[in-house]
């Protein structure tokens, strides 16, 4: 009971101070009449929440209703009946239905669909081409090699999943009191379980949280697992439930599983007909990793793969690269040229054949004489034909690319080149079929933040109240905000006047005014006399200033969603879920102890302390410990000086947060700890203070800003903190006085500096909120915060109505650097002729210097400012513009560069066609473009403008969920495995550590593939279509009749074995050039995309025809027509030219010999001899008509046809 | 498509660093031909130097091959002005079994030397039209059951349509259309007129003779082996007695029927018909020089087809 009873403690500690606080608190606990008699007031409050209104008229249809299974008998024993289990099969298939599902699945090709009715032609008795089994040969080795590949893969899915379902957790067994925790399966767990999860261990399903070690009922998850984000995440208890084992007198209703991760909403309702509200930050996602906290307890509500993180995970994404669509074009080409061999061969054979009248003949098989029978017998050789040359179609091509692709990716992932010494995470191919799109990338959009810059900020200047100062610069080290010895001497001296007093009275009218107001029983800081309040007249403009900066630090450390982390936790409870006494863990973990007190005496001034807890206090386990921490607490500089040194480890969402709280901290204004409901500070005077955290407004994209509502410990009005963008905050100031104006006016100028530095710019604001209009305000955002439907409009309106009339603090400039390597990265793409634009949503002086530092504009680039208001005179602007570009002769140097802001931008994007048009003229025009204050929305717009009207290959490059659209809707995205989380990775199709690395993929990587991949298609055109056209000129001298020369395995064989293996040698080791003059002249990457023109496919079929002319004329010229050549003869004679000739051709091709070129040659002539030895020794009557029996051997022995060979390769090359 | 997205073991970045080898960072040693007018034109020489003495050694081969052809598609008949082809008439239907005798002269102006071959040519005859190469039955040609013939040899597969019938042996139509002319060769001098002695063996591949082609057991008695099955269409005589002098060179194993059997890869071609022996005077070094005749029993229609025969 310990949560109940420690709830209680806080409540009726809280309700002690203020009442009307308390009413507002939605508590269900039962066992307390008093609180009971509270909670109904609460209900009927709530009856205006529209989810209060929709689960009590019933169990509406998009709810699902979960009972704990401790008491599922008492329900009926049918509750929960329905929710998926938590064992997960990702995998596609069983062991029973892979032969059918997989075969479907490969039918739905069209390469294998076009084996299938070649086989099925290929049953029709009288085209026949082939032997039956024969033909069948390519369709069951593609089959059974891509069966073998799913299966392989479903197998390790298989694997993984046994694992996971494997997985130990403990779920609460056995119902009424006999209950206890058991060790079981993740995959026995089942939704209305309780479960009960240590630190570090994953969330097993979607848990409601109902207890927490934590007195507060909050916990942390880490989401890497789910979003790759590090951060800690803050989820609390669903407020009321009582000791969950023991009573479990509840349901919950909640949504059905969908797959929005951040959305959750539900109810958690009584036996006796209470709800509490349970949202988001209630529910622990499966996946999670437990963090911060000793052990939660919980309620499954979605299980396996109802759980959102299942739900969420999508399959591959499926790129087709440009290449790949020209190779279909020219596939396209290859069945127009195998249908009009088809129907050469179809109507020469009938035409031959009516020529020679009615006479029998002796090698026509009789009848097929007759006239009618003449358009029959075309019809036939027709069809024949198709599978005959079957190998025009290069359908192993596809195979070989994806294998190829393989061997590419393979490489690009391990080179040592791209790897970041920091992380050793190295470039991470996701998408495997676009390798080459990197070999012919024309445009390149980057994002700034994290992408061009490092991402992690340093605090360097900031402007108060009008006056600003900067961080000393030290050269030659890395600089760090924390760190105290660069603190402004002048500024640090004005934050070290800080005292709790000073904060809590305030020098301004409406402050000064609140705190008389204060009742004195609710002023616990009412003994210390503060400077302003003793001399109320004192409000001189210094003064004023101090005080500015004051809360200026303040809001720094609490205006933001850091978390303060990292302490040992321990848990009661082991991994087979027997509770240990206290005693035993206490003498066995004595360490763990002393900082477990230790970190308990942060929560000394919490009233409610779980029991155990309190229990190693009281048996003074190590009193010394807690002693020595308190005493720094009041040892005024000497213990910030010490606390520094064990500076509190944060952890934000976002590098800006973190990098103005670490500024605090150096300047004395430590964050401490952060909960559910309060925020302490330690001041520079090294007295602590309390503020409670009444709201938080949430940074959304909208706003732009972020807001907490707090109110200090002891005084009573709130006070709202906001920091955001400059635009975002200085359209809500109150500027009524000139001293505010020219606050303002000074921040402004400062601001503008900060820019120009390429710093960036957060202005920070607080307005005091009357107590009355706070009572007015705070129903809205309750509702907001609570509502189901609509819930961040309702969250934005609330935001937006209290952030509003704000003063203006000051502001800060945090320094982002550049990456390593980016500018020159950035000149090298620029010499590969690729067109980098900038796109950010930082300000235009930010961004137009970070553009100039890393080399996208270049120093002599004239700059063309695009930032009309309106569609007309952004329509004029462009006309403008595009007329200078024209006009002006000569030229600047350096080009023009396009700077456009995001409502200009906007128009362009907004009008669609003209506008547009305009726009992309004009940037086709201008060297670099630079886009800021763009929205993430917009960066997708950009590149889907540029992509389509200009028709280029676009690349995206970024790190943050605000890139995600742009790396989506370009051809190739590119993530940063950067500070901002991994959605921009999990969006992307290449993932790199560092923005330089992007040069070397590109220039080099992007190259090499593209020109390897390039060369090997038009190999395999070359190489099937000349095989094909031998085939076809014998067709000349068989009455077009369809009989090939060649023996139908070598025919079925010659592409699958005898000349697969050099192409993929040569599309995975090949290389035209080194990497190191790759890099070092970038423009070789922009002949390279000259690598596959239209007309190479056509240059390609004329050296064919070429080459086919000779391997099949060359023979026969040496034979003919003074020996006995049998047909037979002839075809392997022809084959092994063909292999001859194609090999050699592909030595010619090949730019650089490796073994590994070496080996697949060696090994593919070896298998053609082998298979032709083979089939030659054994095939007596196998494969009738031709029976190769010994004719290999026959052929191999006459030096002759060796020479014959060798004539045919010189000629041919 | 589910994947599991849940990782148990935290990544090992030791593990994932990648190995330093060569290979993987496509170091491997490499040659990179550069293909420039300096590396190229003497390479070309290079290799036109070599190809000199394989054409001179060609040259000196091809023309000490001595070669004889004579066409005898219009000879005339031995009993009348008539030429053999409008005897025998103009397809295979019409001829069927008639033979006509032709002799033609010739003169050999310098000698032939040992060893000398027949062949016949004919041309215009296309032996690879596909449904021609597919009409053959292996198994029944390698003697396992002469009575069950493939389908492949529709419609010389039985004497009734549709597998009804007493099945052909050898079956299908390019046996059925084998060539059927014989030769003597006579040495004419002035006091002489001297047969030209040949062997009919040795004529086809050895393996063809030993593995593919087999007579039906009982190999001693081959008419009762080819029981149940009936000549060809177009045939003269049974199988069994293509070669009556010879046992081993009888019914399948016949060496004519071997050697026609292996389809031309053109539809002008030559297959070697006999070996002259070198056994008796004046013929040991060959074939002198002097006029010669030879004797043809002409079976053979090429009218319809528009082909010729040769002598070679």
């Amino acid at each position: 009971m310990s949560s109940t009873e420690s709830a209680l403690h806080r409540d009726s500690a809280v309700a002690n101070r203020e009442p009307e606080y308390i009413n507002s608190l939605e508590v269900c606990i039962i066992g307390s009449a008093r609180c009971r008699g509270r909670l109904r007031t609460v209900k009927s409050a709530e009856t205006g929440c529209p989810l209060a209104r929709r689960t009590s008229s019933g169990a509406a249809r998009d709810t699902r209703v979960v009972v704990p299974n401790t008491r599922r008998a008492a329900a009926g024993g049918r509750a929960n009946a329905g929710c998926a289990g938590n064992a997960i099969k990702t995998t596609k298939y069983t062991l029973l239905t892979f032969l059918p599902k997989n075969l479907f699945e490969q039918f739905h090709r069209f390469a294998n669909l076009y084996f299938v009715f070649i086989v099925a032609l290929n049953w029709m008795p009288s085209i026949n081409a082939f032997g039956k089994e024969v033909a069948m040969i390519p369709v069951v080795v593609v089959l059974t090699v891509t069966a073998v590949k799913d299966a392989y893969e479903d197998y390790r899915r298989h694997l993984s999943d046994e694992r996971i379902n494997g997985a130990p957790c403990r779920v609460f067994r056995g119902g009424g009191g006999g209950g206890r925790y058991v060790r079981e399966h993740w995959r026995d767990v089942r939704v209305g379980d309780v479960v009960h999860l240590s630190c570090d261990e994953v969330i097993p399903a979607d848990v409601l949280l109902l207890r927490c070690s934590n007195a507060r009922g909050v916990c942390y998850v880490e989401t890497t697992n789910l979003d790759g984000e590090s951060n800690l995440k803050r989820r609390r208890v669903a407020r009321g439930p009582p000791d969950v084992v023991a009573a479990a007198q509840f349901i919950v209703e909640c949504d059905t599983p969908n797959n929005q991760i951040d959305r959750f909403g539900g109810a958690v309702a009584h036996t006796d007909g209470r709800r509490v509200a349970v949202g988001n930050d209630n529910l622990l996602l499966r996946g999670c990793v437990l963090k911060n906290t000793d052990y939660v307890e919980g309620v499954v509500v979605y299980a396996g793969h109802e759980t959102k993180a299942m739900l969420n995970n999508g399959g591959p994404r499926y790129k087709r690269s440009r290449l790949e669509r020209h190779m279909n074009r020219d596939v396209v080409w290859c069945v127009a040229l195998l249908l009009l061999l088809c129907v050469a061969g179809g109507a020469g054979s009938a035409l031959w054949l009516g020529s020679h009248g009615d006479a029998e003949l002796p090698f026509v098989p009789p009848g097929s004489e007759e006239r009618d029978a003449l358009a029959r017998h075309g019809v036939q050789v027709f069809l024949t034909s198709i599978i005959l040359y079957q190998l025009m179609i290069p359908l192993s091509l596809y195979v070989s690319m994806e294998l190829v692709k393989l061997g590419q990716v393979y490489f690009i992932d391990r080179d040592a080149a791209m790897r970041d010494a920091r992380t050793g995470c190295g470039v991470e191919c996701r998408a495997l079929n676009i390798t080459e799109d990197l070999g012919v990338v024309e445009h390149v959009f980057c994002d700034k933040t994290g992408t061009l810059t490092e991402n992690d900020m340093v605090f360097k200047k900031c402007t108060v109240g009008g006056a600003a100062f900067a961080q000393r610069e030290r050269e030659g080290e890395k600089v760090k905000g924390k760190n105290r010895d660069d603190v402004d001497p002048a500024l640090y001296s004005t934050v070290r006047g800080i005292t709790k007093d000073t904060l809590a009275g305030g020098s301004f009218p409406e402050k000064r005014a609140a705190a008389d107001r204060m009742p004195p029983g609710w002023d616990p800081l009412q003994s210390g006399i503060s400077p302003s309040r003793s001399d109320p007249d004192g409000s001189d403009r210094d003064d004023a200033w101090r005080h500015d900066v004051q809360e200026f630090f303040v809001a720094m450390a609490i205006c933001n969603t850091v978390v303060v982390s990292k302490h040992p936790h321990r848990d009661r409870m082991d991994a087979s879920g027997v509770v240990h006494d206290d005693d035993d863990v206490a003498t066995t973990t004595t360490t763990t102890t002393t900082t477990t007190t230790k970190f308990e005496s942060h929560f000394g001034f919490m009233p409610a302390i779980p029991r155990f807890i309190k229990r190693f206090k009281s048996s003074g386990k190590d009193p010394v410990v807690t002693e020595s921490y308190r005493k720094n607490d009041d040892d005024g500089i000497a213990a910030v000086a010490a606390d520094n040194d064990e500076a509190p480890y944060y952890e934000a969402e976002s590098p800006d947060e973190l990098a103005l709280v670490q500024a605090a901290c150096a300047y004395g204004v430590t964050l401490l700890q952060r909960t559910d409901d309060a925020v302490r500070v330690r001041l520079p005077d090294g007295s602590r203070v309390t503020f409670d955290l009444l709201h938080v407004l949430p940074f959304d994209a909208a706003r732009r800003r972020m807001s907490v509502v707090v109110r200090a410990a002891g005084t009573r009005d709130p006070v709202l903190y906001c920091k955001g963008a400059d635009s975002a905050v200085m359209t809500k100031l109150r500027a009524d006085s000139r001293h505010a104006r020219r606050v303002v006016d000074a921040t402004m100028h400062h601001l503008d500096g900060y820019a120009r530095e390429g710093l960036r710019t957060l202005c920070v604001a607080r307005r005091a909120l009357d107590p009355d209009e706070y009572a007015a305000w705070r129903p809205a955002q309750r509702a907001a915060e609570t509502a189901v439907a609509g819930r961040e409009g309702a969250l934005l309106r609330a935001a937006c109505a209290a952030e509003t009339e704000m003063r203006l603090l000051g502001a800060t400039g945090v320094e982002d650097r550049l990456q390593e390597g980016v500018p020159a990265c950035i000149s090298a793409l620029r010499a590969a002729r690729i067109n980098v634009w900038l796109i950010t949503g930082d300000k235009r002086e930010t961004a137009v210097n970070v553009a100039y530092s890393s080399r996208v504009f270049a120093a002599d680039m004239k700059l063309l400012h695009l930032n009309a208001c309106t569609a007309e005179a952004a329509a004029l602007q462009m006309r403008a513009y595009a007329e200078e570009i024209a006009e002006s002769t000569p030229a600047p140097p350096g080009g023009y560069a396009l700077v456009v802001d995001g409502h200009a931008l906007a128009l362009a994007l907004d009008r669609g066609g003209d506008a547009g048009a305009a726009f992309v003229e004009l940037a086709s025009r201008c060297a670099a473009v630079l886009c800021c204050r763009v929205s993430p929305l917009q960066k997708g717009a950009v590149v889907r403008l540029v992509k389509d009207s200009l028709g280029v290959l676009t690349l995206a490059v970024g790190d943050g969920a605000n890139d995600v659209t742009m790396i989506r809707t370009a051809d190739v995205g590119v993530g940063i495995a950067g500070q901002e989380g991994m959605q921009a990775v999990m969006a992307s199709d290449f993932a790199m550590p560092r923005f330089r690395h992007l040069a070397r993929l590109l220039l080099v990587h992007g190259h090499w593939c593209h020109d390897r991949l390039a060369r090997m298609i038009l190999y395999f055109f070359y190489k099937n279509a000349s095989y094909v056209f031998v085939l076809f000129l014998y067709q000349f001298h068989c009455m077009f009749s369809g009989q090939v020369m060649v023996d139908q395995i070598y025919l079925i064989l010659y592409s699958l074995l005898f000349t697969a293996l050099q192409p993929l040698a040569v599309g995975v080791f090949d290389r035209d050039a080194s990497p190191e003059l790759l890099l070092a002249r970038p423009r070789l990457y922009a002949s390279g995309a000259t690598a596959y023109r239209p007309g190479s496919f056509w240059l390609n079929i004329l050296d064919a025809v070429y080459q086919s002319v000779v391997v099949f004329y060359v023979p026969l010229a040496a034979f003919s027509p003074s020996d006995a050549l049998g047909m037979w003869e002839l075809g392997t004679l022809s084959t092994t030219a063909c292999v001859c000739v194609h090999t050699a051709h592909l030595g010619v091709e090949t730019r650089s010999w490796t073994a590994a070129h070496a080996a697949s040659i060696a090994a593919s002539v070896a298998v053609y001899a082998a298979v032709a030895l083979l089939v030659s020794s054994i095939c007596l009557t196998c494969n009738p008509p031709s029976n190769p029996y010994w004719v290999t051997m026959h052929v191999a022995a006459r030096p002759a046809h060796w020479f014959a060979v060798t004539a045919a390769v010189v000629a041919a090359l | 498509m589910y994947y599991n997205n849940i990782r148990f073991l935290s990544a090992d970045t030791e593990a994932r660093k990648p190995s330093d080898s060569n290979f993987k960072q496509q170091r491997l040693p490499a040659w990179q031909p550069i293909l420039t007018a300096g590396t190229v034109l003497p390479m070309f020489f290079v290799i036109g130097i070599l190809f000199i003495p394989i054409g001179i050694g060609l040259l000196v081969t091809s023309n000490n091959v001595v070669e004889h052809i004579e066409d005898y598609t219009d000879c005339n008949s031995e009993s009348g002005n008539r030429t053999c082809a409008d005897i025998i008439g103009p397809d295979m239907v019409s001829s069927n079994g008639s033979t006509c005798i032709c002799r033609i002269r010739f003169k050999l102006a310098i000698e032939m030397p040992a060893p000398v071959y027949i062949y016949y040519g004919l041309t215009n005859f296309y032996q690879n039209h596909r449904r021609y190469v597919k009409s053959r039955d292996d198994n029944q040609l390698l003697g396992k059951d002469v009575t069950k013939v493939s389908k492949d040899c529709a419609p010389f597969d039985t004497t009734e349509p549709d597998g009804q019938g007493t099945p052909y042996a050898p079956c299908g139509a390019i046996a059925n259309s084998m060539f059927s002319d014989s030769f003597d060769l006579f040495f004419e001098n002035e006091e002489n007129h001297t047969n030209v002695k040949v062997d009919n063996t040795g004529i086809a591949w050895p393996t063809d003779k030993n593995a593919k082609f087999d007579n039906p057991e009982p190999k001693n008695d081959l008419p009762t082996a080819f029981m149940g099955t009936v000549k060809p269409l177009y045939w003269s005589q049974p199988v069994y007695e293509l070669d009556a002098k010879n046992p081993a060179n009888n019914g399948y194993k016949n060496e004519d029927l071997i050697v026609w059997m292996r389809t031309a890869a053109l539809p002008n071609f030559r297959k070697l018909h006999r070996r002259v022996k070198h056994t008796d005077s004046p013929f040991q070094k060959g074939l002198p020089s002097g006029d010669y005749t030879v004797r043809i029993q002409y079976s053979y229609p090429v009218k319809s087809f528009q082909g010729t025969k040769t002598f070679i």
